[in-house]
C-alpha cells in the first residue's frame, strides 16, 4: 500500500487530506498519478503543475516506488 | 536559522539577532497581507506549510544563499495560520560586511523561498470565498 497526502487546493479538490493507494512490484510514479487521476478527476488539472516528494524527498523524474511509500502531493507553491 | 511560527513575527528581535560588530550591513525584508490583487479585495490569508518538507527546503534556502555570498547569519520565518491585512507572514534578515552582499543575499533568499517551499496560500475574500493560490506557468 501506499498513502498519499493532499496540500492545499488539492485537499479542497479531492475532498480528503490523505488515502491509500494498491501497490504492485515495480510500480511507477508515473502510474500513481494515473490512478489518483482516475479516483479523483476534479484534481486532474491542479495535479498536472504539482509536485510530488515520495518519503520526504521531492522528486522530478519517474521513478519505481516501493512499497509502504508516503507520497506528498505538493501543488504549485504560494508562500512568502 | 529557518523557522515556521505560528505566533506573530518578531522583525525587530529578529534584526538584532542577525546584527555583529563583524557585520556593516543588515537587509530586513518583510512580507505583509495586502488588501487588494488588481480588483480583488483580501480581508486574510491562510497559510500552510508542508510540516517536514517547508523546514527541510528553508533550511535548503538558507545554505544556498550561504553559498553564494558572505553571509554572517540569515533568519528565514515564515507564520502559518490565519493571518489579517498587513500582518507579517515572512522575514527574512541577512547580515553581512558589505551592503551589496546584503541586498543580493536577502532578495535571492526571499525569491527562491517563494519558488521551492512548499507553503500555500488560501485567499479569504471580501465576498466569504475562501481560495487557494496555485500559481501557473512557473
Amino acid at each position: 500500500m501506499i498513502t498519499v497526502h493532499f496540500y492545499a487546493g488539492l485537499r479542497e479538490l479531492a475532498k480528503t487530506s490523505s488515502a491509500t493507494m494498491p501497490w504492485h512490484e515495480g510500480m511507477q510514479l508515473s502510474e500513481l498519478r494515473q490512478q489518483l487521476v482516475n479516483s479523483w478527476p476534479a484534481i486532474t488539472e491542479l495535479l498536472a503543475r504539482s509536485n510530488l516528494a515520495v518519503n520526504d524527498q521531492v522528486v522530478t523524474n519517474d521513478l519505481t516506488i516501493s512499497d509502504g511509500a508516503e507520497v506528498s502531493l505538493l501543488p504549485p507553491v504560494s508562500g512568502g | 536559522m529557518i523557522r515556521l511560527q505560528v505566533e506573530p513575527i518578531d522583525y525587530h528581535a529578529l534584526t538584532e539577532a542577525v546584527r555583529s560588530d563583524q557585520c556593516g550591513a543588515v537587509c530586513l525584508f518583510l512580507g505583509t497581507v495586502r488588501e487588494f490583487t488588481g480588483p480583488e479585495q483580501t480581508v486574510a490569508l491562510t497559510y500552510e506549510a508542508h510540516a517536514t518538507l517547508a523546514p527541510q527546503l528553508l533550511a535548503q534556502v538558507e545554505k544556498e544563499t550561504r553559498d553564494r555570498w558572505p553571509v554572517h547569519e540569515i533568519m528565514l520565518v515564515h507564520r502559518i495560520g490565519r493571518l489579517g491585512l498587513s500582518e507579517i507572514s515572512v522575514a527574512v534578515a541577512v547580515s553581512t560586511a558589505h551592503r551589496t552582499d546584503a541586498f543580493a543575499a536577502c532578495r535571492y533568499a526571499i525569491d527562491r523561498l517563494k519558488e521551492i517551499v512548499p507553503i500555500w496560500k488560501q485567499d479569504h475574500s471580501v465576498a466569504g470565498d475562501a481560495t487557494w493560490i496555485h500559481p501557473s506557468g512557473t
